[in-house]
């Protein structure tokens, strides 16, 4: 364990902690300094205005033909939650609150369809990049699957994007308001199968920030 | 036309005013579109990225914090992180770090303020860059826009890591050091 170092050492590094070059380690080092020196978190401050400044430098370029009215279309399209989708995920969540003293039933949805309107319950931790534990998704898989995400801990406040990863796409299902530190969302999965899926909250820079490994869903 | 500043123009976007959106789109396209196909090299993914990127920018509208920035170096970074992240699942990484330094029409629909603020900027920035040795100048391309670690850049580039870190925080303290003294000056 190194000791934290001083405003010589941290602005020697700032260069390359705004160039996003450094280590895990020596970048927690340089923070916390920052974190406490005034002087340095003015250095840092100039040299991200630098780094930032770098993305204006791309040539204009015309899109293709269409291009304006798609994303207009897609921005004035009504976000409603269907009826259908609320009565699955109230049946979904209230499931969950007693999955921990019912065992759970697996259903195969492929070889039993009269029975696969009883939904498949499991709960899976969701996790930030240093492996802690902030939350969870409980899913409750029946025909489609209803998802629940709840976050309670070590997640800064903001909007996030659920996103519904898998190997080859990721759908954006929703978006979740994190406020003092807790937020919760619900919604469904389309009816199709994700291998090795994963929901993760992604910020609005589209870093994501924590994620659940649902395995298939 | 809507001669208002960027950012007013968002507040409008996110208010979900049509107007706002129809000129925020129209304001901001070009520019949007130019940097995914710099950084992406191919129009169809350029195309999603951009679509990606405006979309974000209207739905995050809340969590914009004008004191971290202008409302073009949101939606650019958000654009440039979304076609990063397109291009990290290619490998090897084929970028030319001098394709964003080809210089940039001046677009026809911004406020005159706007509109040199914008290049007033650039301008210094641009001024900057033509001033370090080009080996600098691709190291902090490869690394501030594009997102390569050192690592990353030195493969890119066919040099040491050591190298190549060197060059980067040699590009980054060059670069702040003209842009502030620039600035006092004027």
């Amino acid at each position: 364990m190194t000791a934290a170092p001083g405003c010589a050492a941290a602005r020697e590094l700032a260069p390359d902690l705004v160039a996003g070059i450094l280590d895990g380690a020596e970048r927690a080092e340089v923070l916390e300094h920052v974190h406490h020196c005034s002087s340095c978190q003015a250095y840092v401050s100039e040299l991200t205005g630098v780094a930032d400044a770098l993305v204006h430098l791309a040539p204009e370029i015309e899109p293709p033909a269409g291009f304006s009215g798609r994303v207009i279309a897609t921005m004035r399209r009504p976000r409603r939650m269907r009826r259908r989708l609320v009565a699955a995920l109230a049946a979904a969540v209230a499931a969950a609150a007693i999955v921990s003293v019912v065992a759970v039933r697996v259903i195969d949805a492929d070889r039993a369809p009269s029975e696969a309107l009883v939904p498949t319950i499991a709960r899976t931790a969701m996790v930030g990049s240093d492996g802690v534990r902030v939350g969870e998704v409980v899913t409750a898989t029946s025909e489609a699957t209803a998802l629940a995400v709840t976050v309670d801990y070590a997640v800064d406040d903001g909007l996030y994007d659920v996103v519904l990863r898998s190997r080859d796409e990721s759908d954006v299902l929703g978006e979740m308001q994190i406020s003092d530190g807790r937020g919760a969302w619900s919604g469904r999965v389309g009816d199709g199968r994700h291998p090795d899926a994963s929901v993760d909250l992604v910020d609005a820079a589209g870093d994501p920030v924590c994620s659940a490994a649902l395995g298939d869903v | 036309m809507w001669s208002v500043s960027d950012e007013t123009l968002y507040a409008g976007l996110a208010a979900g005013d049509r107007d706002a959106t129809d000129a925020f789109v129209a304001r901001f396209q070009r520019r949007v579109y130019g940097l995914a196909r710099s950084i992406t090299g191919d129009d169809r993914v350029a195309e999603d990225v951009a679509q990606e990127a405006m979309v974000r920018a209207w739905r995050h509208a809340a969590a914009y914090d004008p004191r971290r920035g202008s409302v073009a170096t949101w939606l650019l970074t958000i654009t440039r992180n979304l076609a990063i992240d397109e291009i990290r699942v290619r490998r090897p990484i084929a970028f030319d770090p001098e394709v964003l330094l080809a210089s940039a029409a001046p677009s026809t629909d911004r406020t005159p303020e706007d509109a040199a603020t914008v290049s007033e900027e650039i301008g210094r920035l641009r001024r900057a860059l033509v001033t370090l040795p080009e080996e600098q100048r691709r190291a902090i391309v490869l690394a501030g826009v594009l997102g390569l670690s050192g690592r990353e850049v030195s493969e890119h580039e066919g040099i040491p890591l050591g190298t190549a870190k060197t060059r980067i925080r040699a590009a980054m303290i060059r670069l702040r050091a003209l842009l502030t003294e620039e600035e006092r000056s004027e």
